[in-house]
């Protein structure tokens, strides 16, 4: 492995779980709907998988099927339930529903105590949490094993993405976040597209919580506290909430910004603060925003170019 | 069934701060459609304030609350003119103003000498200043803007960020305190099995003195009705000749003065002051919002006061570990139930 | 045709890599005596939720870097502190020690402040071979991990049993109740210790509370708490928490006959601080005791006193602790070949530390004596 590679491929491994859960939000922006609930959904993607690969020998690319369903599962209800509301109540509920996950996280073996007869029954740990037994990497092609479902995950999802963006599909989700009602005129089934975005981002996020529990190896509550879910809003949003490839050049910059300012210390969350605030405001398309950088192109060479920049 | 008296208590003047809190909140988003996420901000800073006041210039706590209040307003109008007001139009004034704030940053942040900090803090304050003004003078923006509900609600998140993490730079993570003997700690005696302390009586007292305030200055007074008035209509409003801008300030003061006033009363209450301490009255604060309503003042009130006995009876007699999942419960099954508020009647935000 | 020659290129550059390495380390083993400077690095929360603790610690390694590099234990060779700050998160941790280990070449690392970030962190550690000394790691699964990993920070199970009895002795009491924080791994395991510890010695658990990290209101709790009429109050807290406890339990009335019985949390000068009064006749079991007589130990609390202008907490004791048990295990050990280090790590007995004579047993955990304190007008003293 080249050295670049081996002294940061843990940044590495978070990059790309970032983008799979900057992907997920992108999801359900793309359509519309300012959804929190995705660091929720990671946390029952992380808790699944931890569970059942530290209790059976089933591997991860196989646990990591149920650990999407069962986030799925629980999307769809919440879904039918909250998606009636819109912008700030959504995010309201969603944050809500990640905050309900995490304490039921915390206090899960209490309520699985009640239902048992035996009352020193461990399952999620509380604030210790589940630890996943270490296995030392084997390089595997150049790249260290555990990285390989990372980067195969990222691919199908960013294809996943993309295809959605260039389908019949994604002109509808783009439609219902640009003019609900005009959709819903032009005889969209607006509920059931919404329905369908979200619970595809749950799953999505599901599947990034699952891969990183081998990577994170401690899997507990404090991960995914409401900072958690902002993090993942704040991939998204600065890289740009109308292309897919924003969220993964958001998650990128983000995920590697604390280790490149590691010189500020203390003063690094104000770069960041600085980072997102300036982005929204003078840039709203974020940073891909193919709008932009086509007239920035049109302007610096003084011609026009068309395409797109992606 | 002894400790239920106190537990009451308990509630009660938690509720209380808890409202002062929330009608802030609630104001700014019943007038301008936005959740500003640095309400906690403005909270904490609002403490730090007359924490400064109280052991640096050595003021009394009669002196200290009010210039806090003061402080954290125009905090608030800051936040606003930063945060807010370049999502919905862009001036120059405003441009100029995020160049003179970024200097003031690199000021305070920079490895500079004493003197070289102080000139470089200066400058950039003077630009800020210079900035403020043009922008509130300027008529014609350079871009009336149309921008995604949600701009302003990140907008808001990166500036708790940088607010925090000037309080950290300041007074460090660690949890300071008042200095002791600023208030008696002797304990009123109500009952047989209740008591209650003077601060929290304070606490209690000033918060429903403010409500009042507020109240009167909302329905009685031509400010008030100008906010309403934008909070119905901004176009109506502006078509009317009401300098829309320069109201939208007066909110956000008044917001942010409601805040502070929180802060340093919670500050007391529990002599715990830190830069985080605005994280955890934010979640608790939009419940009490959503709960009463967006944009309603008085249900915002009355949500606070039930949140504070939801915490309080939950603990008392179910169990404290999931004393949070109640009021998010509480939250999610209003949401569902009546978005609109247990206490509104405004506008419904469904599809 | 040019992939194939990049691919033979990366092969080749690899290939030196892997080569470069290895003899560097058969450069280190075959070193006599000490010289140089040996890196070793602290991974401290010094941003984030836990940062109130990592400062503490920083200070105090740095303190004892100092002091050792000064003073010549090492002859020659110098100690070079590298200090990262894992934001108390664990990928910060897992970040922090992969740099340290592949980049910096660190032979040990100090921390990572919090328990639930050594599990995360920690393996990466014993499959390099590099040492890790935790020094506020109080949760088990910790030293489980290898044989490189080693703590100084006292585990509850060892400080709790001594607590409850020698309090009880003195203050003979049958019913209490518990308080604890449950989503901190510090605090909750302290309180299992806690619990196991008074079902043994048969002493009544009236009931059992729990409050988060930065909670600032437990009067709900208290006030249940005060209505079943507990002899004493076990409480595991740190100290932010703990002192509003205190204060909020004399508000409300609860008789100073109460006594609040805390662990390890307690062990800050911050408690008296922000409790003032009310902190009066608070009991703690803890590790080290700022007035211990234990030799270095007044001169530490003056130092660092010097430079940072307050007491040290617990965590900062523990830390510069921890600094001398590596300093002293790399002087016998008369090389910074990790493997050697450890060895001789293994081996230390009875080594004169402010925490007193320390020794670590055979699963590399410490073995000293803990103290019971109280405070007594606004100051730790031993509990008698």
């Amino acid at each position: 492995m080249p050295d670049f590679l081996s002294h940061n491929i843990t940044v590495i491994n978070f990059i790309l779980i970032n983008m799979a859960l900057g992907l997920s939000i992108y999801l359900t922006l793309s359509t519309g709907l300012l959804s929190l609930a995705n660091a929720g959904f990671m946390a029952i993607g992380a808790y699944t998988t931890a569970l059942i690969i530290t209790r059976t020998d089933i591997p991860l690319g196989v646990a990591i099927v149920p650990a999407m369903l069962l986030a799925a599962l629980v999307a769809l209800p919440l879904g039918m339930l909250v998606l009636r509301l819109r912008d700030v109540y959504l995010a309201i509920a969603t944050l809500g529903f990640g905050e309900i996950v995490r304490i039921a996280a915390l206090n899960g073996d209490k309520v699985v105590r009640w239902f048992s007869d035996n009352k020193d029954l461990i399952v999620f740990n509380g604030a210790e949490g589940i630890t996943l037994s270490y296995v030392t990497p084997k390089i595997v092609l150049g790249l260290p094993d555990s990285t390989w479902p990372l980067l195969i995950y990222l691919l199908v999802v960013t294809y996943l993405a993309f295809t959605l963006q260039n389908s019949r599909y994604g002109r509808v989700l783009a439609s219902i976040r640009q003019d609900e009602t005009a959709a819903h005129t032009l005889g969209i089934d607006v509920v059931r597209y919404k329905l369908l975005a979200f619970v595809l981002s749950a799953a999505i996020a599901a599947g990034a919580g699952a891969l990183s529990a081998p990577v994170m190896r401690v899997i507990d509550p404090r991960n995914y506290v409401f900072s958690k879910a902002v993090d993942i809003l704040a991939y998204a949003v600065l890289g740009g909430m109308t292309h897919w490839f924003g969220p993964i050049v958001g998650a990128t910059v983000l995920t590697s910004l604390p280790e490149i300012l590691s010189f500020l210390k203390d003063q690094r969350d104000v770069a960041n603060g600085l980072i997102i605030m300036i982005s929204t405001i003078y840039l709203p398309g974020g940073l891909v925003d193919p709008k932009m950088w086509r007239s920035l192109a049109k302007f610096v060479l003084g011609r026009n170019t068309s395409g797109s920049t992606a | 069934m002894t400790q239920l008296p106190q537990q009451l208590i308990n509630g009660v003047w938690q509720g209380a701060a808890l409202a002062l809190f929330a009608m802030g909140y609630t104001l700014v988003f019943g007038v301008l459609n936005v959740v500003n996420l640095a309400h906690g901000a403005t909270f904490m800073w609002g403490a730090f304030i007359a924490f400064v006041c109280v052991t640096k210039l050595n003021l009394s706590l009669w002196y200290s609350i009010p210039v806090a209040m003061i402080g954290a307003g125009f905090m608030g109008v800051l936040l606003d003119r930063l945060a807010f007001k370049p999502l919905r139009s862009l001036t120059a004034g405003s441009l100029v103003m995020w160049a003179g704030f970024l200097v003031l940053l690199t000021g305070m942040l920079g490895d500079w000498s004493p003197g070289t900090r102080r000139v470089v803090i200066l400058s950039g304050s003077v630009v800020l200043l210079a900035g403020l003004i043009q922008d509130f003078r300027s008529v014609r923006p350079l871009r009336q803007r149309e921008v995604p509900h949600l701009a302003p609600m990140i907008s808001s998140i990166g500036a708790t960020f940088i607010l925090v993490s000037l309080a950290m730079g300041e007074f460090g993570a660690q949890v300071s305190r008042f200095p002791m003997n600023l208030f008696p700690i002797k304990p009123y005696q109500l009952t047989s099995n209740a008591v209650i302390s003077p601060i929290q009586a304070l606490v209690l007292v000033l918060s429903l003195t403010l409500m009042i305030i507020l109240h009167l200055l909302i329905k009685r007074t031509q400010m008030g009705r100008a906010i309403r008035g934008i909070a119905w209509s901004e176009r109506t409003s502006r078509l009317l000749g009401i300098n829309v801008d320069f109201v939208i300030a007066q909110t956000f003061f008044i917001s942010g003065a409601l805040a502070g006033a929180a802060g340093v009363l919670l500050g007391l209450a529990f002599n715990r002051l830190e830069p985080t301490m605005g994280h955890e009255v934010e979640l608790a604060g939009l419940t009490v919002i959503i709960v009463g309503g967006m944009g309603s003042i008085g249900g915002a009130a009355l949500a606070a006061f039930l949140v504070g006995m939801i915490r309080v009876l939950s603990v008392a007699y179910i169990d404290s570990s999931f004393r949070d999942a109640f009021v998010f419960g509480l939250l999610i099954l209003v949401l569902l139930i009546r978005p609109s508020g247990m206490f509104g009647r405004s506008k419904v935000s469904r599809a | 045709m040019r992939n194939r020659l990049c691919f033979l290129l990366m092969a080749v550059v690899a290939f030196a890599l892997m080569a470069g390495d290895s003899v560097c380390l058969a450069a280190d083993s075959s070193a006599k005596g000490l010289s140089g400077e040996i890196p070793i690095a602290g991974v401290w929360s010094l941003t984030g939720d836990a940062a109130v603790y990592g400062p503490s610690q920083k200070n105090a390694s740095e303190l004892a870097v100092d002091e050792i590099n000064k003073s010549g234990m090492l002859g020659e060779a110098k100690l070079k502190l590298i200090t990262e700050d894992d934001r108390s998160t664990k990928e910060g941790a897992i970040t922090a020690f992969d740099k340290l280990i592949k980049k910096d070449k660190v032979i040990a690392i100090l921390g990572p402040t919090l328990s639930n970030s050594a599990k995360a962190s920690n393996p990466i550690a014993q499959d390099a071979k590099v040492i890790v000394l935790g020094v506020s790691n109080t949760a088990s699964g910790i030293v489980e991990i290898g044989d490189f990993i080693f703590r100084d920070s006292l585990p509850e199970s060892v400080v709790q049993p001594n607590t409850v009895k020698i309090t009880r002795d003195k203050l003979g009491y049958n019913k209490v109740a518990v308080m604890y924080g449950d989503d901190d791994v510090f605090t909750k395991g302290g309180y299992d210790v806690f619990k196991k510890v008074l079902d043994d010695s048969g002493i009544k658990i009236l009931t059992i509370e729990t409050f988060k990290k930065k909670d600032t209101d437990f009067s709900a709790q208290l006030t249940k708490i005060k209505g079943l009429n507990p002899d004493q109050i076990i409480v595991s807290a740190l100290a932010e928490e703990a002192a509003g406890i205190l204060t909020q339990a004399r508000q409300l009335g609860i008789p100073d006959s109460v006594h609040i019985i805390g662990g390890n949390g307690f062990n800050s000068p911050k408690l008296a601080q922000l409790a003032g009064p009310a902190a009066e006749g608070a009991i703690s079991g803890a590790a080290w005791f700022v007035g211990n007589d234990t030799p270095g130990n007044k001169k530490f609390v003056e130092e660092y006193n010097k430079k940072t202008g307050s007491n040290p907490d617990q965590f900062a004791a523990q830390a510069y602790a921890g600094v001398y048990i590596i300093a002293n295990a790399i002087k016998n050990a008369g090389s910074s070949n990790p493997q050697a280090v450890r060895d001789a790590l293994a081996k230390t007995k009875d080594l004169d530390t402010v925490l007193g004579k320390f020794s670590f047993n055979e699963k590399r955990d410490p073995v000293h004596f803990p103290v019971v304190q109280t405070i007594k007008n606004g100051k730790f003293e031993l509990f008698k």
